[in-house]
Formats: structure tokens, sequence, C-alpha cells
């Protein structure tokens, strides 16, 4: 019987590290469906890529000039995510190197939803554009409600 | 997935399938894991990955239970009118009919894109443009991560997934423990969260490829 784990309370007393089995392991799925036609960013939306854009990173002049024209085209039903395009043809962050950078962007959210469960938010770039916002339970069940913002902690390598 | 293009929109691949998902034709001339309804085709075993689990079409079932332990029925029993790619519950939709141009995904380095030549047995004028509906998008899942972001070409989500399988299990979480690590794949690095939500489920939140040089 699979265990989804509803039971981040019930914390044994000397809460000892447990090994990893095979069978423990499970992975979050999102399942993006297409806007048609992509849309602009919501308010929620672009206080994401703005905080999480907002400390100094390489290529970060590149994001904040793809940012002013981000538009979604798709989103998740079961969660918060949603994914990009960009219009005409941005700016592209180039690494040192001479390659795109892959990766997220250097600030991301981190909180805890209504039920206590933990969530991240991270604002993925990937080929050097800006690609989509990743906002995750470690679960399997929807978000019980929006992350409020206000109140996630806001965390920058 | 009924049919590949290539980047000059020619058909290069294309598949039929009765309503099981035993293919009826294949033709292809180019490499491609994905078959009916987007699910991953091992040809070794017959059997088709779909999201949670393994369905045989010769038999129209599941492998192993669904996750809640209810059964091993495919899209309840209708594949006419349901579909189950994620192996978790039937979705309604005509399976026959996974086509369409590009849509997320597009570009992924691959040269090739998710799209079909037609909806067998349509008897639609192909001179006039047909608009394009969310429900006939499909996404070319080739360099996908589970999430829904995608993977540097030359790797797969099965092999990514597969490399934190084995950095997991070397490991130990207390409950409620979150951790951030990096490991290689193929000369990628990639990233994953993990947290320990019970004694028996450690949760994977996301994976990426890291390249911040």
């Amino acid at each position: 019987m699979r265990d989804d784990g509803d039971q981040a309370d019930k914390i044994d007393d000397t809460n000892e590290p447990i090994p990893v089995t095979k069978d423990q392991i499970r992975f979050v799925t999102h399942d993006p469906q297409p806007v048609v036609p992509p849309r602009e960013l919501n308010a929620w939306e672009r206080t994401i890529v703005d905080r999480l854009l907002s400390a100094p990173f390489p290529g970060r002049q590149a994001a904040l000039g793809q940012a002013a024209t981000l538009r979604v085209d798709a989103e998740c039903p079961r969660c918060p995510s949603v994914w990009f395009r960009t219009e005409a043809a941005p700016d592209e962050l180039i690494l040192s190197g001479g390659e795109r950078y892959w990766g997220i962007a250097p600030c991301e959210f981190h909180g805890r939803d209504l039920d206590g469960v933990p969530y991240q938010i991270l604002l993925h770039i990937e080929d050097g554009l800006l690609a989509w916002i990743d906002a995750f339970r470690f679960g399997p069940e929807p978000f019980l409600q929006r992350p409020d913002l206000a109140t996630a902690d806001v965390v920058c390598a | 997935m009924v049919g590949l293009t290539n980047s000059s929109g020619a058909v290069v691949n294309s598949y039929a399938y009765d309503p099981y998902g035993n293919a009826t034709s294949v033709s292809e001339q180019v490499s491609n894991p994905f078959r009916y309804i987007g699910a991953i085709w091992d040809a070794s075993t017959g059997l088709y990955k779909m999201g949670e689990r393994y369905y045989d079409p010769s038999v129209g079932r599941f492998t192993q239970l669904d996750p809640l332990g209810t059964g091993y029925a495919y899209a309840g029993g209708d594949p006419i009118n349901f579909s189950d790619p994620s192996g978790l519950s039937e979705e309604a939709g005509d399976p026959m009919t996974n086509i369409g141009g590009a849509g997320y995904g597009e570009g992924d380095g691959s040269g090739y894109e998710s799209g079909g030549p037609g909806d067998e047995g349509a008897t639609a004028d192909l001179s006039e443009p047909i608009p394009v509906t969310s429900d006939q998008i499909s996404f070319n899942t080739e360099h996908a991560t589970r999430g829904g972001g995608r993977l540097p070409a030359g790797t797969s989500m099965h092999e990514v997934e597969s490399a934190i399988d084995q950095d997991l299990t070397k490991r130990s979480l207390r409950m409620n423990e979150t951790i951030r690590e990096r490991i290689w794949v193929r000369g990628e690095e990639v990233e994953y969260r993990a947290y320990r939500r019970s004694p028996t489920s450690v949760w994977v939140g996301t994976y990426f490829p890291t390249k911040r040089k």
C-alpha cells in the first residue's frame, strides 16, 4: 500500500535519520496545460519574477529584458506553476564560457501551506531563456491555497 | 502520438493504434520512444510506461495496481472515450487524436516536434486552416522533466530520475528534513530537492539542470 504520507506532524521524539529506500521515493508531477492565446502575467506571477531576479547573477540584465516581455503560454491546473514564452527575440543569458544559462534564478521563495507541508517557488532559466515558475509542494496534493508571498521566506544563493 | 514532423514540417514518423493502444501501423525514419497518447514504448517488454505505471496494450490493463490500490483497469475500461497518460486516473478525451502542432517544449534542440499528419478517419478539407484549440495540443516530452521543465538534449527523464534514486538511497533523512543536492548525469549537473514527509515517503519536489559558471 502506497503511503502518500500526510504524517508530517508524527515525528518520533528522537527524530533519527531514516535510510532512504527506493520504494519511498516519489516525484512531484506537474501537468502543463496550454493557455491559448498566451496571456499577461498576473500580479502574483509578476511579483515572483521581480523578486527572484532581484539579486545579482550572471546574465541578470538579459533576464530583466526578457521579463518585460513574458507571456504565460501554459499553466498547471493543480498548482500555481506557469510556463513562459518571450515576445520577439530576446537577449539570452550567456555564461562566461559562452554557454547558455540553465538553472534557476538566485533567489527563491520557501514557505508552508496551510497543512504545514513545505513548498518552494523557483524561477527556471532554460537554454538562456526565462522558462517557468516552478511552484511545488512536497507531496501529491494540490496547493491548499496560493502561496502568500508576503509571508514566505525569500532565500538567495 | 500519431506522427512526428521535422523542423521543416515534413512527416518523418507516423503511427496508428487500435483503441487499446496496440499499434496497427508504424512508419519510422527517426528513433522516437513516444507512442500511444504520448506514453513511452518499451519494445523489449511490449509495455507502455504511463506516468506511475506500466500498461500492457495486449490485455488493456496496467501491470500494477494504481497508487490508491484500487485496480488495474486502464481508462476505466473505456479507452474509446477516456485515456490515462499519468497512470493515475482516466481523463476525458479522445485518446486516438493525440495530435497537434508545436506546443510547449518546442525547440528543445532535438530538431523534431510532436505533431501529427492528421486525425485518421477525419474528412476535413485539407486546404482550409483549422483553428487550434487547447485540447489538440500535445507536448514534446523527449527532454522534459516530470515537473514540466526541460533537460538538455542527450539526457532523459528516466536517466535523471534513476540517478536521483541512486543518490537518495545512499542517504538517511530525518522526518521533515529537506535537502538540496547536485548530481552528474551524462556530463550534465542536475540539482534536486527532496523532503522526508513520512517514515515511508520521500518526495522529490523538483530537479533541473544547472550551468551557472
